[in-house]
């Protein structure tokens, strides 16, 4: 096989599977080692804008923040919100995912990764916390609006509005927090156990958090995403 | 500068960490009351600590998984001892298992001094679980940490260390002593130890491979030059013990020979066949180690090179960095949310290579190049919207109909299409919807093509499935949806659909188009539907 065949190859399988791993495609995986094959992938990795991240015994594509073409975007997230989803919903599900995130891998030492599982309603309740502090404090507007924007009180307003736990509903908070839930699962990043009462973050969620997302080097593209979003 | 500390209290933070062990099982946290409460005084903590023998005993002797149920039958078993107390087992083996000794899934530390070194966080973790992939769902098991073995040694066993000694020293003055069936038990608790050995060497992997930052290099030196180095001396030291038992069977058979019918002789021969199956079982599950332990270096030392060439220094925190931010977002921003997941979420290769992307380009040619187009050009630059709306009302019909049938099927496996019609007519106010471009019979006559609608084989092949999002009727999108809704898909199996006689379903009903009401009659076979549960 030529080393643009099998350099297609491994790019199909990242593509495909999102990883290329030792033990379910050993053969490429070692090719995937090969210097004339790597500077292959080098050139895609720029023309397709995505990164690979490289560990012993797997590798990830990491889409770029803003590639379009490979990764997701705010319609992608709509349409699996629903077909009746607001923008509203799309933040709140982008908010609490987020949240799930800070708390697995809140960690300030040297491993970030703080928890081995959590349960729904655990988040919930800080989610709760959370928007009541804010709500709480609505007498004073006027440095509310310092500290929040007008459309995060609305959102906060929004989760104070949803039921808290009713099995055949689904506007509820923990509703929506497994449908953050779900949605992260789909993905591959963790997988809920206990008749939807538990999460825990898959190896791969893991191996990108820990080896990449977090990495201090990556504030500079997070802020631009905040500042040219239009 | 440290002062200067008597030198009795050199390794006292060893004591210590036993300590910290009994705290989070006395002092527990996350204490949930309405259970506490139907405990006598110090119960809690007596089922606590045999749970922990369970859980050793379980992954030990057994070699087995021990899981959630498991732990819960465990329960079912001792808590007769405790007198009458009405608890679910499995609510129990839950909040023993997941709230104290996993502390909610939280770290806990307890402080502990070391005079050489200062005050030490330690993290107390008597079990660790471990998520399996089964066929169908996740199984999540759990075994004892090595601080849980150590801990558990500690209070009944002796020192880790020189227990595999003491053990073989036992078995081997045992059988010099010719008392066959105390060494048949020591040889067992050779093998329990050894296996204790094994899954010590496979947490330390699984742990590196997770997570190299929750790995210690004190740990790697302690795996591999203390285990291994004492491994390989009781592997000599085992031999040894097989060429005694040996010489004791050779002996027996002579005393067999001379005295046939002695039952004493016949019972020792059972036991010293036994002792060696387990001397045996240990010498292979010593060498099975013994040979892995260059890839245990190897992937360490890999592991390392890649902490060390991905290392990040400093890490952001996602609280400053990103929610706060978010917090103080303008709406109009919210667009941009994508971008924040783009690296952690799948390449979505459907949307790139989705056929029905190459549809619509198609269609937009034929906007400029045929004329009698423009009708329904102008519906889609003009009401866009509307066009959607009407594709995601068709969509989420079908998904209905198709859901629907499951929910009935539940009720009543093998039905005709006449009775689902009724059983849709009674549910909903108004079925319009469903009958709306003949969606319902339409759907039924697409299902009828299909023939059987296997869902299980749907599951397994779902990875490879791209959904038809085109409007049209298509199996996919509806289980797709249904899952969403319902994992487990209704514990459908199967539907089928077809129709074995000459039976029609007739209908009419009135319909709404540009103020006008149209009367419909509709003619179809009346279908039989089997839903396999």
């Amino acid at each position: 096989m030529s080393e643009l065949k099998t350099a297609l190859n491994i790019f199909r399988i990242l593509l495909k599977k999102g990883e290329l791993s030792k033990d379910n495609d050993l053969e490429l995986f070692i090719e995937f080692k090969n210097p004339d094959i790597r500077t292959i992938l080098y050139d895609f990795e720029e023309v397709f804008e995505f990164d690979i991240v490289e560990l012993s015994h797997i590798a990830y594509i990491i889409p770029n923040s803003s590639n379009d073409l490979l990764g997701w975007t705010s319609k992608n997230m709509r349409e699996w919100l629903g077909s009746d989803a607001r923008l509203v919903d799309v933040f709140l599900n982008s908010y609490i995912s987020m949240f799930i995130l800070h708390i697995f891998y809140g960690g300030k030492n040297r491993n970030p990764k703080q928890r081995d599982f959590i349960r729904i309603h655990e988040i919930v309740e800080k989610l709760d916390e959370r928007f009541i502090r804010i709500l709480s404090n609505s007498e004073d507007y006027e440095k509310m609006e310092e500290k929040y924007s007008i459309n995060f009180i609305k959102i906060a307003q929004e989760w104070d509005s949803k039921q808290g736990y009713d099995e055949n509903s689904r506007k509820t908070k923990t509703y929506t927090v497994i449908k953050a839930a779900r949605f992260m699962q789909k993905e591959d990043l963790i997988i809920i156990l206990d008749d939807n009462r538990e999460i825990r973050s898959t190896s791969k969620l893991d191996d990108i958090m820990i080896n990449y997302y977090l990495d201090q080097d990556r504030v500079k593209d997070i802020r631009e995403i905040f500042e040219d979003a239009i | 500068m440290i002062a200067k500390y008597p030198e009795y209290l050199e390794g006292f933070y060893k004591r210590m960490q036993v300590s910290g062990a009994v705290d989070s099982i006395v002092n527990r946290r996350e204490r949930k009351m309405d259970i506490e409460n139907r405990f006598n005084s110090g119960d809690l903590e007596n089922i606590l600590f045999s749970l922990l023998v369970f859980i050793m005993e379980k992954t030990l002797s057994e070699d087995n998984e021990c899981s959630i149920n498991n732990i819960a039958d465990f329960l079912g078993l001792i808590l007769p001892f405790y007198g009458e107390i009405d608890i679910d087992n499995l609510i129990l083996a839950e909040y023993l298992v997941k709230d104290i000794l996993q502390n909610g899934g939280k770290p806990r530390f307890f402080d502990i001094m070391d005079y050489s070194a200062g005050k030490i966080k330690y993290r107390v973790k008597l079990i660790d679980d471990k998520v399996i992939y089964t066929e169908k769902s996740y199984k999540v098991i759990y075994r004892l940490t090595d601080q849980g073995y150590d801990f558990l040694f500690r209070t009944k066993e002796v020192d880790d260390e020189i227990s595999f000694t003491i053990e073989e020293l036992k078995l081997k003055e045992l059988i010099k002593r010719k008392n066959y069936k105390k060494a048949v038990l020591q040889s067992r608790s050779l093998v329990q130890m050894v296996r204790q050995k094994k899954s010590e060497i496979l947490r330390f992997l699984e742990k590196l491979r997770e997570n190299i930052y929750s790995v210690d290099v004190a740990e790697y030196e302690i795996i591999i030059k203390g285990t291994y180095a004492l491994l390989e001396d009781e592997y000599k030291v085992m031999d040894d013990i097989h060429k005694t038992v040996k010489l004791s069977e050779f002996n027996l058979f002579k005393d067999e020979n001379s005295d046939s019918d002695n039952v004493e002789i016949r019972k020792a021969k059972n036991d010293i066949a036994e002792i060696l199956k387990n001397i045996d079982r240990t010498v292979s599950e010593q060498r099975e180690l013994i040979i892995n332990r260059h890839n245990l270096s190897k992937i360490y030392i890999d592991t390392i090179g890649d902490s060390f060439s991905k290392t990040i220094n400093r890490r952001f925190d996602i609280e400053d960095e990103i929610l706060c931010v978010m917090e103080k977002l303008s709406e109009d921003k919210y667009c941009c949310l994508w971008k924040l997941f783009n690296p952690i979420f799948k390449p979505d290769i459907k949307n790139i290579l989705n056929l029905i992307k190459l549809y619509e380009r198609q269609y937009k040619l034929r906007e400029k190049e045929f004329a009698n187009f423009s009708d329904i050009v102008e519906n889609l630059t003009e009401n866009d919207e509307s066009i959607i709306f009407l594709e995601k009302e068709r969509t989420n019909a079908y998904i209905d109909i198709v859901k629907n049938i499951m929910i009935y099927g539940k009720e009543f496996n093998k039905f005709r299409f006449s009775d689902f019609f009724s059983f849709l007519n009674e549910k909903y106010e108004n079925i319009d919807v469903f009958t709306s471009e003949e969606r319902i019979f339409r759907t039924m006559l697409k299902l009828y093509d299909i023939g059987l609608l296997d869902i299980i084989a749907w599951k397994k092949e779902r990875e490879n499935i791209i959904a038809d999002i085109s409007g049209e009727f298509d199996a996919n999108v509806c289980l797709y949806a249904i899952e969403d809704e319902n994992p487990d898909i209704y514990n459908v199996i199967s539907i089928k659909i077809s129709k074995d006689d000459n039976v029609n379903f007739e209908c009419e009903y009135t319909i709404s188009e540009n103020n006008l009401n149209i009367n419909k009659k509709i003619i179809l076979s009346d279908f039989l539907i089997e839903v396999q549960i």
